[in-house]
């Protein structure tokens, strides 16, 4: 492999790839964040005594 | 068809956006996560013929319990046997295949339950489930590392969070589903696993197509190794590589295989019996809605744990972060019979446990990057598959040590509040060995580099 490779830097994503970025990451955040919700509910439990 | 998987095929173009990579990362570990989950199935699975109370004919809680242990343990040989193939084939071909497996496992499994024929739930969810288990878990994280060399422990830690985070959706989701299905015939497990299946083959493959590798020397824009900057690169970090045949004949490999074994039979072991363990260190005033409100703040510590010490890996460096993970556990664990027995304080109790559960899934976050460092990252995948079998080996010594030693300290008559402080003391002794190995580990002896030098960076090196 050459130095000038070895160099390469990555380009610029397109500006429409950060909305795909968004929706992607909403996609796997918003169940998790129902998971967590759900998950506190019973840690209530835990302190309401 | 066959070129549609081929790693030509996923190779990234320039405007392609590696912060794609994460979700697409989330997208497996979040599914697959539901493992740590399958004990809400157990119960239920025990009353598929009763309904609504055992029968005889219906399967018994030991029975059903192998489901969950087949799983973890093919999980482990899944990930060791297949390291080679994934490195050859790439993550999309690999991320299908376990959603395939993982998917169609849930399928079979449904069928087990309608035909209430156990083997094909060994089958379906131990065999099938856990060889989706062993390869989803191992190829995202291995991509990931090749996308941010300069952040390689976030990275990491990112998509093993979704591995515990899996939990924490699987359990109320399963839950759920299974009020809805549930009627005067019917448990409404295979209903639910039907669902589960098809969703979690759904957002896998999702996953699986949305991946992509970066192309030879590519690294992010306007970074470069930090020894091309003149700044000090740690000694624990290779600019080689180690071929995944060779990384096993290393010391450095079954050290940090001690390592992962250790740390993970420390954490496992109290989470199989936290909620046991508090009720009875506190005695009646802990009740077992409370103790259920523990366990679930244990695995919301577990998964933040993963994603905080990973990155903050990136910044100390490795070897730091674990010395902190086996001091700190050590001297953690060895507090447990103070602030429980000895001062009665649960909120200590429990903040002691949260920082343990947090270190013991920052444990499993961090030893890809840390893997990275010593053996480079050509093999890092099919070597991380190899070390989970430090897992598998760990599933089974930490919760056998945590049972036993409490049974045999009830039978010689030590109170139930006591009966964990010897435990507490060996996971302390446990963490301690781990903190020597820790203590040993060298860079790797340059005889076993392979031999072609493949340049300063072609798939990311160099993160501090």
């Amino acid at each position: 492999m050459s130095a000038m490779e070895n160099r390469e830097s990555g380009g610029r994503p397109s500006g429409g790839s950060w909305i795909l970025v968004i929706l992607f990451w909403a996609y796997v955040m918003i169940p998790l964040a129902w998971g967590v919700y759900q998950t506190f509910d019973g840690v209530m439990a835990l302190f309401a005594g | 068809m066959r070129d549609f998987f081929s790693k030509e095929r996923i190779t990234a173009g320039s405007e392609y956006n590696r912060w794609l990579v994460p979700p697409a990362a989330l997208a497996v570990h979040l599914c697959i996560g539901q493992v740590y989950a399958f004990s809400v199935f157990n119960e239920p699975l025990t009353r598929v013929i009763g309904v609504t109370e055992s029968a005889p004919e219906d399967w018994r809680l030991t029975t059903v319990g192998w489901i969950f242990s087949i799983s973890i343990l093919v999980l482990g040989i899944a990930a060791a046997i297949a390291g080679k193939w994934l490195e050859r084939v790439g993550p999309r071909t690999t991320m299908f295949t376990a959603a395939c497996c993982f998917g169609g496992g849930f399928l079979v499994s449904a069928l087990g339950v309608v035909t209430h024929q156990i083997w094909l739930l060994y089958l379906g969810y131990g065999v099938l489930g856990g060889i989706g288990l062993g390869l989803g878990y191992v190829s995202p994280v291995s991509t990931l590392i090749r996308w941010f060399p300069d952040r390689r422990g976030m990275a990491t830690g990112l998509a093993i969070m979704g591995f515990g985070g899996g939990a924490i959706i699987g359990a109320p989701l399963g839950v759920e589903l299974m009020e809805f299905f549930s009627s005067e015939t019917s448990v409404g497990v295979a209903e639910t696993f039907v669902v589960m299946g098809t969703v979690y083959f759904l957002s896998m493959s999702l996953g699986a197509f949305t991946v992509r590798i970066p192309r030879e020397g590519w690294r992010p824009a306007g970074w470069s190794p930090p020894e091309e900057n003149g700044e000090q690169q740690s000694a624990m970090i290779t600019r080689n590589n180690v071929h995944i045949d060779t990384a096993l004949r290393t010391p450095q490999f079954w050290l940090l295989w001690m390592m992962l074994c250790f740390n993970v039979t420390a954490g496992i072991g109290v989470l199989g019996q936290a909620s046991v363990m508090i009720q009875e260190t506190f005695g009646g005033a802990v009740t077992a809605a409370a103790a259920g409100g523990f366990v679930a703040l244990l695995s919301i510590f577990n998964m933040i744990g993963r994603i905080v010490w990973a990155s903050t890996s990136d910044y100390i460096g490795r070897k730091m972060t674990y010395f902190i993970f086996f001091g700190l556990g050590a001297l953690l664990y060895v507090s447990i019979p103070v602030v429980g027995s000895g001062l009665g304080s649960i909120f200590l109790f429990v903040l002691a446990f949260g920082v343990i559960m947090s270190m013991y899934g920052g444990g499993f976050a961090t030893i890809p990057a840390y893997l990275a460092d010593v053996f480079g990252t050509r093999y890092v995948g099919g070597i991380h598959g190899r070390l989970l079998t430090a897992w598998s080996t760990a599933g089974v010594l930490g919760p056998v040590l945590v049972n036993y030693i409490r049974e045999f300290q009830i039978e010689a008559g030590v109170a139930p509040q006591d009966a964990y402080n010897i435990t507490m003391f060996i996971m302390a002794g446990l963490l301690v060995i781990g903190f020597v190995c820790n203590l040993l580990m060298r860079p790797v002896d340059p005889k076993y580099h392979m031999k072609e030098y493949e340049g300063p960076d072609t798939t990311g090196k160099g993160s501090a």
